[in-house]
C-alpha cells in the first residue's frame, strides 16, 4: 500500500515533501480555512491551495495572547503556530466569515500580530454569502472576481479563463476519484478504514492537485487487491466541524465502529458535487461552492438534514458521531437542533454529539462515551 | 398559552392605562393582542429595524426584547430559559441571549410566530438560533445575506435586494400588502427619532455629563417599534430631560471624577450597576447600543428609501460592529472615548460574545498604544449565575479606583 | 455458574463475585497508582470473601470502569454506562433513569423499556456536579464530607451560590462564611448546586421514573435530599 502510506504520511505534518519540492521550484502556497474558499481560483494561477492545520502543535500558550480562552481550541493552536512562524511555506491567507472564531483569527493575521513568512504578505478577505439561491450566486459570483483579480495585482500574475476551466478539471477529476474511493467503503467489508480515509483527505489539501490526482488513482489500483475491514461492531458516520486528527477516529475505530463515511469538512463537505465545466468559469464555481453539502455557517440546515440521512441510508450507516469542538457555535447548535429531529424519530439512527478539544487529551471519557454508545446500537 | 405568558401580561396591564400610551404598552399590548385574536406574528432580530413591518400592519416581536421585558419583572425569567435550553441540548458555550430565546420557545414562554426573519446578522449565534426557532417552531425563515463589508463594490445592491427579498416573503406569509405610501410615513417617523437620537448622544458628550448611563429609549424603540409616534416622542421626552438639564447646569453627579465608556452592552439584569459606578464618583456618557451614528434615510423615492434602510440596519452599533471587520469595532472604540471624553473603557461581555471577545487582543493593544486604561471582564448579560452583581462591582470599583488615582 | 465483575474507577477499585445469580462476595478498595493492580487486589479480596482460590474457577468475568481496558484477567471489557444500566435494571426492573455521580464523571442514563441503555449523557471535562466538587468544597468549610452532608440536612434558610465553576462556587463559600452565614445553610446550598448541575443532565435524558442514584456520592444524604427536592420526589 505505497500510495496509502506515502498520503498519510503527508498528512502527518503541517508541511511535507511535497510541500518543500514546490517550494524549492519556486512555487508559491496559498492557505485557507476553510473549504468555501474556491481552491481551484488559486490553483488557476500557478499556486499551490493549502488548507490552514494546526497539526504537530503542542500548546496554544503563545496564541493566547490574542485569542481569548471562548475561542476554540483549533483556532488557538493553529494561531499559535502562526505566531511561531510554523508557517513559512505561506505566501499569503484567504479568508471568510467561517465563523466567528476564524473572522476573528484572520483578524489578528491581518494586524501582523503573527510571524509573518514574507513581506509583501498576501491577505485577502471575500464575503461568501450564508445562503444559497440564484442571487447569492450572482453576488459570490462578483466576489470571486475581486479575489481573482487581487491575486493577479499582489503577485502579477494573470489568471484567464482557460485557466480556470482546466483547474475545474483539474479539481472535478479529484472529486471523481474521491467518490470512487467512498463507493468503495459502501462494501460490507470496506477496503478503507475511516482513519487512513481521514489521512487521505487530509493530505489532498497540501499537495499538489495533480500529484494527488495520480495517487488517488494508484491506490484505487492497488486498494483491489486489499482484504476488507470486516467483523466490525457497528458502520459509523462522524460529522462535525475541523478534525484533522486521524488518530481521533483510530480511538473510535480500535473500540470496534467502523468510520464507514463521514459529514466532515476534511471529508464529503470538501469534495461533493462537481463544478459544471460550460459557462462562466467563475460562475460555475460560484455555483457549486453554494450548493455543495453546507456546513452550519450556511443558513439552510433542512438541506443538511436531508443530505445526512441521504449518507446514512446509503452507506448503511447505524449509528452517528458528531463531534463538536468545545466552544463552537455553529456546531454546537446543529448538534443539538439534529438531536430534537432525531427525538422527533424522524431519523431514527443512534446519535451522539461528542465534544472534545484540538488535542486529544481526555482519551479515557472519550473512550467510555464511545464504547457505551456502540454497546448502546448493540450489534 | 395563556399561563405561560403571564409575566408579560403582568407588565402590560401595568403599564396600558397611562396617556399617552408608551412605547412598550403599544408594542407589548400590539403582542398579547395579536396572540389572544390569532393575527399573525413575525420575529425580528433587533438589527432589523422593524419600518418594514409596522407599515405592513404586521405583528413584529424582537426576541431579544421580549426576554430583556421578562427580565425586568423577574430575574429568573431568562434563566429559566437559558436552563431549557441546556436541557435541550444547547450548549453552555452559546450566547444567553440565544440561549434564552431558544429556551423561551422550548418553554412556550414567547408567542409562536407566523414567520422569522432575519436581517443584519450581527453574529454567528444569530445564525443559530434562527434556525433552531425554525426547527422547532416549524414556521417558514427568511435570512437576509449579510455582506461582509458594506464599502465593497455591489454590496449595498446585493443588501438592498435581499430587503426586497424579505418584503416579498412577510407579504407572502402574512396575507398582508406592503404600501409604500405608509413606508414613507414610518420612515419620516423613524427619521425624525434618529434625529432626536443623535442630538441627545451629542448632549451626551458634554462634560461633566447631563445624565449617566444607557439612552435606552432609543434601544427600546430600536427593538421595539421604530418608526411609530410612541417611539419618537419616548425618544423626544428624553432628549427634552437632557436638554433641560444642561440649561438649568444640572450634572448626572456633582463631582465627574471619571467618564466610563461602557463599549458592549449594559447588563439587562443589573440596572443598579450604572447608579453604583455613579456612587464611585464617575459617569457613564456612552453605552454602545446608543451610538447610532447614521444618516437620515432618503425618502424621495421608494429604491432610496429601500437603500437608505437597508443600510442603516448595517449601521447599527451591532449592526456593523458585529456583522464586520475588526477594524469598524476598534475605530468605533477610540471615536469613542475621544468624542465622549472618556477616561477608560469598561467592557463587560457575554462569554458567549465571540466576535467581541475573539477582538479582546486588539483591543487591548489598541488601547494601550493610546493610553487608555481598559477593563475587560465577563459578566452575562442576562444570566446572573455567571458573573453575580456583587463580583462584578467589586471589579468594576478595583479599576475605576486605579483610574481615579492616575 | 460463577461469575464476576471488577470496576476499576478514578478513586476506587471494585469487584463483585455471583454465583447462579446471587452476590457471594463483594469488595471495595482505593485506588493503587497502576489500574492492574487495583484490579487484581480487588479481586483476589472478593475472591478470599468468596471462598475461591483460583481465577479458573470463574466462568467469565467482566471489566469496567476506566481502567477496563488494562483489567488483564477479564474476559470482556463493557463500558461503566452499560454495566450501570443492567446492573440497575437486575436488581430494579421499574428503573428508567439512573444518576451516577463518581469521583470526577457525572453520567446520566435513560433505559428503554426493554432495560437497555437509550441515551446517556456525561459532564464535560469540568469538575462541577461531581464527587472532587463536594470533596473541595468540604476541604474549604474543614469538615468532612459526611459532616457536610449530614450538617445540611439541618439548614433553615435558602442561599445560593450562583456560579457553576467550581474554583469560583469556593470563593463564594468562603464569602458565605465571612459574612456570618450558618454552616448548615452553606452546606445546604452547596448540595443544592450540585444537584442544579445533576438535574439539568437528567431533563437531558429525560427524567423518567423510577429514578435511581447511584455512585459513590449516591451516599451522601444531603445530595439525595436535594435531587428529591429538585425532582419533587421527596417523601
Amino acid at each position: 500500500m505505497a500510495s496509502l502510506d506515502e498520503l498519510t504520511k503527508s498528512a502527518a505534518t503541517l508541511s511535507n515533501l511535497h510541500i518543500e519540492r514546490w517550494k524549492g521550484n519556486g512555487g508559491r502556497v496559498i492557505g485557507s480555512y476553510c473549504t468555501y474558499v474556491p481552491v481551484e481560483i488559486i490553483h488557476a494561477a500557478g499556486m499551490l491551495p493549502y488548507r490552514m492545520r494546526a497539526t504537530g502543535s503542542t500548546s496554544s500558550d503563545l496564541g493566547d495572547v490574542y485569542a481569548y480562552r471562548t475561542m476554540c481550541t483549533f483556532c488557538r493552536h493553529s494561531l499559535d503556530q502562526a505566531m511561531r512562524g510554523e508557517f513559512g511555506f505561506l505566501d499569503g491567507l484567504v479568508a471568510f466569515y467561517s465563523c466567528d472564531h476564524v473572522r476573528r483569527l484572520y483578524d489578528v493575521w491581518k494586524f501582523g500580530k503573527v510571524d509573518f513568512p514574507r513581506s509583501p504578505f498576501y491577505l485577502h478577505f471575500m464575503s461568501i454569502p450564508m445562503k444559497s439561491d440564484e442571487e447569492t450566486v450572482e453576488w459570490l459570483t462578483s466576489v470571486l472576481g475581486r479575489f481573482r483579480r487581487s491575486l493577479e495585482d499582489h503577485f502579477q500574475v494573470t489568471i484567464t479563463d482557460d485557466a480556470l476551466r482546466e483547474s475545474i478539471r483539474v479539481y472535478n477529476e479529484r472529486r471523481t476519484l474521491l467518490g470512487r474511493l467512498y463507493e468503495l467503503r459502501k462494501a460490507d467489508a470496506p477496503p478503507l478504514s475511516g482513519t487512513e480515509m481521514l489521512g487521505i483527505m487530509i493530505a489532498g489539501t497540501a499537495m499538489p492537485a495533480e500529484e494527488f490526482n495520480q495517487k488517488l488513482k494508484d491506490l484505487l489500483e492497488e486498494l483491489k487487491g486489499r482484504e476488507g475491514f470486516s467483523g466490525y461492531r457497528a458502520r459509523l458516520l462522524v460529522g462535525g466541524g475541523e478534525l484533522e486528527d486521524p488518530d481521533y477516529i483510530k480511538t473510535i475505530e480500535d473500540l470496534g465502529g467502523l468510520v464507514v463515511t463521514d459529514f466532515l469538512c476534511f471529508g464529503v463537505r470538501d469534495f461533493w458535487i462537481p463544478v459544471e465545466e460550460d459557462g462562466d468559469p467563475l460562475r460555475a464555481l460560484a455555483k457549486r461552492y453554494l450548493e455543495r453539502p453546507s456546513c452550519p455557517r450556511m443558513i439552510d440546515y433542512p438541506r443538511r438534514q436531508e443530505f445526512l440521512m441521504n449518507l446514512v441510508k446509503d452507506y448503511k450507516v447505524d449509528g452517528v458521531i458528531m463531534q463538536r469542538m468545545k466552544y463552537c457555535d455553529t456546531w454546537g447548535g446543529e448538534g443539538a437542533i439534529m438531536e430534537w429531529d432525531l427525538k422527533k424519530e424522524r431519523m431514527a439512527t443512534p446519535y451522539m454529539v461528542l465534544e472534545r478539544e484540538y488535542m486529544m487529551g481526555a482519551v479515557g471519557q472519550m473512550r467510555t462515551r464511545v464504547q457505551a454508545f456502540l454497546e448502546t446500537i448493540g450489534r | 398559552m395563556e399561563d405561560n405568558l403571564k409575566i408579560h401580561r403582568s407588565v402590560y396591564d401595568l403599564i396600558k392605562g397611562a396617556t399617552p400610551p408608551g412605547l412598550l404598552a403599544r408594542w407589548l399590548g400590539g403582542v398579547i393582542n395579536a396572540v389572544d385574536e390569532g393575527k399573525p406574528i413575525v420575529y425580528h432580530p433587533f438589527t432589523t429595524y422593524n419600518e418594514i413591518m409596522v407599515a405592513m400592519d404586521v405583528v413584529s416581536l424582537c426576541c431579544e426584547a421580549w426576554d430583556i421585558v421578562g427580565l425586568q419583572v423577574d430575574q429568573d425569567h431568562a434563566i429559566r430559559s437559558v436552563d431549557a435550553a441546556h436541557e435541550a441540548g444547547i450548549p453552555p458555550e452559546l450566547c444567553s441571549f440565544d440561549k434564552a430565546i431558544i429556551g423561551s420557545i422550548l418553554r412556550g414562554t414567547i408567542p409562536k410566530p407566523a414567520a422569522i426573519v432575519q436581517a443584519g446578522m450581527p453574529c454567528q449565534n444569530a445564525y443559530i438560533t434562527c434556525q433552531a426557532a425554525a426547527a422547532l417552531t416549524g414556521v417558514p425563515l427568511f435570512v437576509c445575506d449579510t455582506p461582509y463589508d458594506l464599502d465593497e463594490d455591489g454590496a449595498l445592491d446585493h443588501w438592498v435586494n435581499q430587503y426586497k427579498g424579505m418584503i416579498a416573503f412577510v407579504e407572502e406569509h402574512t396575507g398582508k400588502k406592503m404600501d409604500y405610501d405608509r413606508l414613507k410615513e414610518v420612515v419620516e417617523e423613524s427619521n425624525r427619532c434618529v434625529e432626536y437620537w443623535l442630538e441627545a448622544a451629542e448632549l451626551m458628550k458634554l462634560k461633566p455629563a447631563p445624565r449617566s448611563g444607557p439612552l435606552s429609549q432609543g434601544t427600546l424603540a430600536g427593538m421595539m417599534s421604530f418608526g411609530t409616534p410612541e417611539g419618537t416622542a419616548g425618544m423626544k421626552a428624553l432628549l427634552d430631560e437632557i436638554k433641560d438639564k444642561v440649561a438649568k447646569g444640572e450634572t448626572a453627579i456633582p463631582e465627574e471624577k471619571a467618564r466610563v465608556i461602557w463599549f458592549h452592552f449594559q447588563v439587562f439584569w443589573d440596572n443598579p450597576l450604572m447608579g453604583f459606578i455613579n456612587e464611585l464618583g464617575a459617569t457613564v456618557p456612552y453605552v454602545l447600543f446608543d451610538d447610532f451614528r447614521v444618516e437620515p434615510v432618503d425618502t424621495s423615492s421608494t429604491e432610496r428609501m429601500l437603500r437608505g434602510m437597508a443600510r442603516r440596519a448595517l449601521q447599527s452599533p451591532m449592526g456593523k460592529v458585529g456583522c464586520g471587520k475588526v477594524e469598524i469595532l476598534l475605530d468605533d472604540m477610540l471615536y469613542a472615548a475621544e468624542q465622549w471624553k472618556g477616561d477608560c473603557i469598561i467592557i463587560g461581555a457575554n462569554p458567549g460574545c465571540k466576535w467581541f471577545t475573539g477582538a479582546y487582543g486588539l483591543i487591548r493593544d489598541a488601547c494601550r498604544e493610546r493610553g487608555i486604561p481598559l477593563m475587560l471582564y465577563d459578566v452575562d448579560l442576562v444570566d446572573r449565575r455567571v458573573t453575580s452583581a456583587e463580583e462584578s462591582r467589586t471589579r468594576v470599583e478595583q479599576f475605576l479606583t486605579t483610574v481615579m488615582d492616575r | 455458574m460463577i461469575v464476576a465483575g471488577c470496576d476499576v474507577g478514578s478513586t476506587t477499585g471494585k469487584a463483585v463475585i455471583m454465583k447462579d445469580g446471587e452476590i457471594t462476595s463483594s469488595t471495595i478498595i482505593s485506588c493503587k497508582p497502576r489500574p492492574e493492580e487495583t484490579a487484581r487486589i480487588a479481586i483476589s479480596e472478593a475472591m478470599e470473601k468468596a471462598g475461591l482460590s483460583s481465577m479458573e474457577e470463574m466462568d467469565f468475568i467482566v471489566g469496567t470502569g476506566y481502567g477496563r481496558m488494562k483489567i488483564p484477567f477479564a474476559n470482556e471489557n463493557i463500558s461503566e454506562i452499560t454495566c450501570h444500566g443492567v446492573g440497575a435494571y437486575w436488581l430494579c426492573p421499574s428503573v428508567r433513569t439512573i444518576i451516577d455521580i463518581g469521583g470526577q464523571d457525572l453520567k446520566v442514563i435513560g433505559l428503554g423499556e426493554d432495560g437497555k441503555v437509550a441515551e446517556f449523557v456525561m459532564n464535560d471535562k469540568c469538575a462541577a456536579g461531581t464527587g472532587r466538587y463536594l470533596e473541595n468544597q468540604a476541604r474549604a468549610l474543614e469538615l468532612t464530607l459526611h459532616e457536610l452532608a449530614d450538617i445540611s440536612l439541618t439548614a433553615t434558610k435558602d442561599l445560593t451560590i450562583s456560579s457553576q465553576c467550581s474554583v469560583f462556587a469556593e470563593s463564594e463559600v468562603i464569602t458565605l462564611v465571612n459574612e456570618g452565614e450558618e454552616l448548615p445553610n452553606i452546606a445546604a446550598a452547596i448540595h443544592e448546586s450540585v444537584a442544579g448541575r445533576v438535574l439539568t443532565l437528567v431533563r437531558r435524558v429525560g427524567a423518567r421514573k423510577d429514578i435511581t442514584f447511584a455512585g459513590g456520592c449516591a451516599k451522601n444524604a444531603g445530595l439525595i435530599a436535594a435531587l428529591e427536592k429538585g425532582l419533587g420526589t421527596a417523601s
